[in-house]
C-alpha cells in the first residue's frame, strides 16, 4: 500500500509543480517585466498593448485553474480506485500521461502567443547595422564532456538492455526494435534541439548577448538532461516489470513527470519562451514605435 | 570581439566581414589558433545569408588568414598576422601593370590586349 500513497503524493506534486507553481512563476515573470519596462515608456515592446498581456495572463490563469480542479478530481478518483486489489490492471498510468498532456496545453498556448509577439518585434526592430560577438559556441562550453559521454554511452547500454529483454519479453513489451526506434528518435530530436539552441537565430531581437548565453546554457542542459532522464525512466520502467514490481510503475511515471516539470521550469526561467530577463535598452530606445509594432 | 555589418553600406557584406577579421588579426584581438564561429552560427547571429559568410571564409582561407581543420572547425592561421598585410588584389594589379607595360612597349594595342586577356582567362577556366 506504501507505493499507492507515494504515488498519490507524487501526483499531487505533479499538479502543484506544473499547474500551480509554474503558472505563478510565469505570471510573476511577465509582471516583473511589465514593472521593469512599463508599457507607457516602452510601447514598442508590447505590440498588443498592456491589455493584451493582461488578457493573455488571465486566460493562462483560468486554464491552469481548470486543469488544477480536474487534477484534484482525478486525484480523488485515484484515491478510491487504488483501494481495489486489481488497480494495477486499470488505466492509472494512461490517465497520468493524459493529464500531463492536458497540463502542457496552457504552456503551449503561451509559447505560441510569445512566438507571435516576437515575430512582430523582429519585424519592427530591423536595423541597418547588425552586430554579433565573434566567438565560437560549442556544446562543451555549456555541458561537460563527461555528461555528453554518459549521454552517448546510455544509448548502446539501452540497446543492449532491450535486446536482452527481447529474449524473455513481458506482456506489454513493444519489442526491441520499437524501443530502439523510439530512443533513436529521442537522440535525434535532442541533437536537433541542441544544434538549434547553439546556432539558431535569436528569438527576441532585444535580448542582450549575456542573456542569450544564459538562455543557450539552460536550453542545452535541459535538452541533454531530459534525454538522460527519459532513457533512465524507460529502463527503470522495464526493470520494474522484469522484477515484478508493477505496483511501483505509476509512482515512477509521476516522479518522472515531476522531474521533467522541474527541468522545464528551469528552461522557462532562462527565457526560452522568448521572455528575456535583460533587454538591449540602447536598441530599444533608439527604435521609435513603428507601425508594425502597433 | 564584436563584428558589425552595415547592410546599407556600398561595400559588400562579405568584404566588410573580411576587413573586420583582418583588422582584428592585425590588432592582435584574434591570435593564431583561435577558433572562429561556424558559418551557420555567424550567419544566424548577423542575420546574413550563410553563403555570404561562406564566401568571406573562403576568401580569408585563400589569403591564409584562417584555416579549416575538417570537422574541428575553422581557426586563425599560424601566420595570419603576416598574411593579413598581403593584399592579393593589389599584387594582381601590380603584376598586370608590369605585363601591360611590357606589351605596350612591343606595340600591342588596347583592343588586342583586351581580346588576349579574355581568351587567356577562358583558356584557364
Amino acid at each position: 500500500m506504501f507505493e499507492v500513497y507515494a504515488f498519490l503524493a507524487m501526483f499531487t506534486a505533479q499538479i502543484v509543480v506544473f499547474t500551480v507553481l509554474h503558472p505563478m512563476k510565469l505570471i510573476g515573470r511577465v509582471r516583473a517585466r511589465l514593472t521593469r519596462y512599463p508599457a507607457e515608456r516602452f510601447p514598442q515592446l508590447y505590440p498588443h498593448g498592456s491589455e493584451g498581456v493582461e488578457r493573455q495572463l488571465t486566460v493562462h490563469r483560468l486554464l491552469n485553474a481548470s486543469i488544477a480542479v480536474a487534477g484534484v478530481g482525478l486525484l480523488a478518483w485515484f484515491f478510491s480506485y487504488m483501494r481495489r486489489p486489481d488497480w494495477d490492471d486499470g488505466p492509472v498510468e494512461t490517465l497520468v500521461s493524459l493529464f500531463f498532456a492536458l497540463q502542457l496545453i496552457p504552456v503551449m498556448l503561451f509559447m505560441l502567443a510569445t512566438a507571435r509577439t516576437n515575430k512582430v518585434l523582429r519585424r519592427s526592430f530591423r536595423e541597418e547595422t547588425r552586430k554579433a560577438v565573434f566567438e565560437r559556441r560549442s556544446v562543451f562550453d555549456f555541458v561537460s564532456p563527461f555528461v555528453v559521454f554518459v549521454t552517448l554511452l546510455c544509448y548502446p547500454l539501452f540497446v543492449a538492455f532491450v535486446i536482452y529483454l527481447e529474449q524473455n519479453p513481458f506482456p506489454g513489451f513493444a519489442g526491441a526494435y520499437v524501443n530502439i526506434g523510439v530512443v533513436t528518435a529521442l537522440y535525434a530530436v535532442t541533437a536537433l534541439c541542441v544544434y538549434a539552441s547553439l546556432y539558431g537565430k535569436k528569438v527576441n531581437p532585444l535580448q542582450t548577448h549575456a542573456d542569450r548565453m544564459r538562455t543557450i546554457d539552460v536550453a542545452v542542459k535541459v535538452c541533454i538532461y531530459s534525454c538522460l532522464a527519459i532513457v533512465a525512466f524507460l529502463s527503470l520502467n522495464f526493470s520494474l516489470v522484469t522484477f515484478d514490481l508493477q505496483h511501483w510503475e505509476p509512482l515512477a511515471h509521476s516522479a518522472f513527470l515531476v522531474i521533467f516539470a522541474l527541468l522545464y521550469l528551469n528552461w522557462l526561467e532562462s527565457g526560452l519562451t522568448g521572455l528575456p530577463s535583460e533587454l538591449d535598452l540602447e536598441r530599444l530606445r533608439s527604435n521609435p514605435v513603428s507601425s508594425a509594432a502597433r | 570581439m564584436e563584428i558589425s555589418i552595415d547592410i546599407d553600406s556600398p561595400t559588400p557584406q562579405f568584404e566588410q566581414l573580411i576587413e573586420q577579421v583582418k583588422a582584428a588579426v592585425s590588432a592582435g584581438m584574434l591570435k593564431p589558433g583561435d577558433a572562429l564561429p561556424s558559418i551557420r552560427q555567424l550567419a544566424n547571429d548577423l542575420e546574413l545569408n550563410s553563403k555570404t559568410v561562406a564566401k568571406a571564409y573562403k576568401l580569408l582561407e585563400r589569403d591564409s588568414v584562417i584555416e579549416t581543420k575538417g570537422y574541428r572547425g575553422t581557426y586563425v592561421h599560424p601566420k595570419a598576422k603576416t598574411n593579413c598585410k598581403f593584399n592579393l588584389q593589389e599584387w594582381t594589379l601590380r603584376k598586370l601593370e608590369e605585363v601591360i607595360a611590357e606589351l605596350r612597349e612591343a606595340g600591342v594595342t588596347d583592343s588586342e590586349l583586351r581580346n588576349a586577356f579574355a581568351s587567356a582567362i577562358n583558356r584557364h577556366r
